[in-house]
């Protein structure tokens, strides 16, 4: 089953506005691991480990320093990105209007935060 | 930004579901000794969750590490730090032989049945309580054996997307 264009966006806030702006709090199953999902390149292993021992050890925060995302048009397709859990238990296998698909939401800043964490 | 702290006896338990259905290990483990798995099976118990859940407007955020849990002296030869350890030492060895943690979920859930197995998994284990982010190492050392089997809680990240547009068509 292929849903194209049912996704919605994430309300966007303009560089200028950012300090003002209220994060959104996501389930980490929104985020993606799919190439499309950044510009950049994937996190480095020494990276990633130093990450994880930080979360570890104090723990994984984001409040101060929100995940920074981007909706790649080509996530919005079903076609690569499941329909998140919260659709196939409540709606019946449809995305209802107003949801998220899961990995559909690509990175600005933060990758490699999310990936650890989800890694 | 405010922080909330929620004591870690308030989090939700590990729920019944696709998590069950792969092992008595953290994630880590998890995914690592369940290659081949397929997808949930129908009738896995989910935890619901409205619309607002996903895209819900961020209020606070909790968290808990090794520092906040009493007596987690690294110099004790505490088991519950062994735990740590164990996770360090498995996605060191995870880490290095895919390249990363974003070449390992891509080989481990290479297409879609698999990434929503994936979600599923997260969903389930990691359920969206409220819009708190927590990562309770604090209730895996304090805890029971099950809850030490899966150490790290979370639920949220909080993300802005960032435009150049106000309708969000040309992320920067």
């Amino acid at each position: 089953m292929t849903i194209s264009k049912a996704i919605p966006k994430v309300p966007t806030v303009t560089e200028d506005n950012m300090g003002k702006a209220t994060p959104l709090a996501m389930h980490l199953c929104v985020f993606t691991y799919h190439d499309a999902g950044s510009t950049k390149p994937p996190p480095h292993v020494r990276t990633s480990l130093q990450l994880l021992e930080e979360y570890l050890t104090d723990g994984f925060v984001t409040s101060t320093e929100p995940i920074l995302i981007k909706q790649p048009r080509k996530l919005e397709d079903s076609a690569y990105s499941p329909l998140a859990p919260w659709c196939l238990e409540v709606q019946g296998a449809a995305t209802p209007e107003g949801q998220l698909l899961a990995g559909s939401v690509g990175y600005i800043k933060g990758q490699a935060r999310v990936h650890t964490v989800i890694g | 930004m405010p922080v909330a702290q929620t004591p870690a006896s308030q989090l939700p338990p590990t729920p019944a579901g696709c998590a069950d259905l792969v092992g008595q290990h953290g994630p880590l483990n998890l995914l690592a000794a369940n290659e081949g798995d397929g997808p949930c099976p129908p009738g896995t118990p989910t935890t619901p969750a409205p619309p607002s859940v996903a895209l819900s407007s961020y209020s606070a955020d909790a968290q808990w590490g090794l520092r906040d849990v009493p007596n987690a002296n690294p110099e004790s030869g505490d088991p519950k730090l062994s735990l740590v350890a164990d996770i360090m030492q498995h996605a060191q060895a995870l880490f290095q032989e895919f390249g990363g943690p974003r070449q390992f979920l891509q080989h481990r859930f290479p297409d879609l049945a698999a990434q929503r197995m994936f979600a599923n998994f997260l969903y389930e284990e990691y359920p969206p309580k409220d819009t708190l982010l927590y990562m309770t190492q604090a209730k895996a050392i304090a805890g029971s054996q099950s809850q030490a089997s899966n150490p790290i809680r979370f639920a949220h990240a909080v993300a802005l997307w960032v435009s150049n547009k106000a309708d969000g068509n040309a992320p920067k």
